[in-house]
């Protein structure tokens, strides 16, 4: 049984990617229709954050039932716990949301929730306030490494491994106090707190590589075939959504309409209805 | 399409498979580790699994992290740099190159034809490099091409036949070379 640590902290990616799925690509569409009802914040953002946060609470209850349930989904509850702080992020953000392009809505949503999840997980699980200065002293080593390979323009290090041995090799040198001394404690900390990592699918994204090394399947080509078989309008959602082609970008939901013929909600739960056929048919 | 873009949907299609307690048990840490020092490769079934296991497929990035960043940590503890040093002229006559310009890995290019287009990437390890090396190695250039990658032998060797439209010599122009832990 893992514990509540190790999925907070170790596994944060997983659940922020199950947070992002949840709450925005699931159940994100009521929330962002009742914050931002003709354009502007709605008069009663309480009602609208309780709706949706009920039948996001309502999904994830019903995961966690099942037998042999993962344990994430009885850990992502309680983040939802603090409601006056849940109220508070979204009714000072109301106004950036709702005036957002309409490609770009989602995306301020998720800044302002996923810093509402942070700092919930970090009360829940008492995180010694030590570890986010640790982790600034790690980000420090990064950026004067960073700013050392552009000097010998060696271009940026992109690679987590040569990142996380480099902090380490600088860690044992200065002896730096509470600082992880072995790859996996430096690892734990890029996981946890690593802007590359807060993107939803950043962890399947960063784990392909490695899944490609061990395997010989030729998902390209599997997903390919997938695509050319989707019903045209779950085709164009994916390829709109995924920017598999270069795509205009719109200012107002009017213009998105006029150019695609359906509203980025549709457009949104098109794209969910085709990852969703893109999986059953993939012969992984 | 775009090949980053294709990623990031498959990256999204993974992140849709099911969260299951049990799923992905059969490969814990002990099994993934002997199939990244390709002691014994995944089975079919395994392979399925790894792809259909978000479970499995977690154990096995941090694993791959792990192993790849102590493979670094030992080349900076022993003074070895990823980066290999070399320019090529952009008139390059199609002949044999060596480039010893780094002192722990030494690359030899051999033309298999007189038009350029088939060659053989060789690369030799020092003493030094071949005894730090935890995992299998991939030689790539800063343009993203993968030239030779896999599990060097006990000599310390590892090579592979050309297969880019473009020469070695034709890359070596425009871009460097580093080694990277497999």
């Amino acid at each position: 049984m893992q514990d509540e640590r190790d999925l907070y902290r170790v596994q944060w990616p997983t659940l922020r990617r199950h947070l992002y799925h949840l709450c925005l690509e699931r159940h994100g569409s009521v929330l962002l229709d009742a914050l931002c009802a003709s354009g502007t914040p709605a008069c009663d953002l309480q009602t609208a954050v309780d709706a949706w946060r009920q039948s996001v609470l309502g999904e994830l209850a019903q995961r966690a039932r099942s037998t042999a349930a993962w344990p994430g989904w009885a850990a992502l509850m309680p983040l939802f716990g603090d409601s006056e702080h849940l109220y508070g992020a979204l009714a000072q953000q109301a106004d950036v949301i709702c005036q957002a392009d309409t490609s770009d809505k989602m995306g301020v949503l998720w800044n302002v929730l996923k810093e509402y999840f942070t700092a919930c997980r970090d009360r829940l699980d008492g995180a010694s306030p030590t570890r986010l200065q640790v982790w600034r002293r790690i980000d420090r080593i990064r950026h004067e490494l960073q700013r050392q390979r552009q000097r010998q323009s060696l271009g940026e290090c992109q690679d987590l491994a040569e990142l996380v041995a480099h902090v380490l090799s600088v860690i044992e040198q200065r002896a730096l106090k509470d600082a992880p001394t072995t790859v996996e404690g430096v690892l734990a900390y890029f996981y946890e707190f690593d802007p590359a990592y807060t993107e939803p699918y950043d962890e399947e994204l960063h784990g392909l590589e490695a899944v490609e090394a061990l395997t010989r399947s030729d998902w390209q080509r599997d997903l390919e075939r997938c695509l050319a078989v989707l019903p045209a309008d779950l085709r164009q959602a994916v390829e709109v959504s995924f920017v598999l082609r270069p795509q205009p970008v719109f200012r107002t939901d009017e213009e998105f309409q006029r150019h695609y013929g359906c509203s980025p909600r549709t457009m949104r739960d098109r794209a969910a209805r085709a990852l969703q056929r893109l999986r059953e048919a993939m012969s992984l | 399409m775009n090949p980053e873009a294709l990623k990031h949907l498959m990256a999204a299609i993974l992140a849709e498979q099911p969260e299951s307690a049990d799923a992905g048990m059969a490969l814990d840490e002990a099994r993934l580790q002997r199939a990244l020092s390709e002691a014994e490769p995944l089975s079919a079934a395994e392979q399925h699994l790894l792809w259909t296991s978000p479970e499995a497929r977690r154990r096995l990035t941090m694993l791959w992290d792990s192993q790849r960043a102590a493979q670094y940590l030992a080349w900076q503890r022993a003074g070895i740099t990823p980066q290999i040093a070399y320019l090529a002229a952009a008139d390059a006559a199609v002949q044999p190159v060596t480039i010893d310009t780094h002192p722990h890995f030494t690359l030899k290019l051999f033309p298999l034809d007189t038009d350029g287009k088939l060659w053989t990437i060789y690369c030799k390890l020092s003493d030094t490099a071949h005894q730090t090396l935890l995992t299998g190695i991939r030689l790539v250039d800063s343009g993203g091409l993968q030239w030779l990658a896999g599990p060097v032998d006990v000599d310390g060797e590892l090579s592979a036949d050309w297969t880019h439209p473009e020469t070695p010599l034709q890359r070596l122009h425009r871009y460097e070379l580093r080694v990277e832990p497999l």
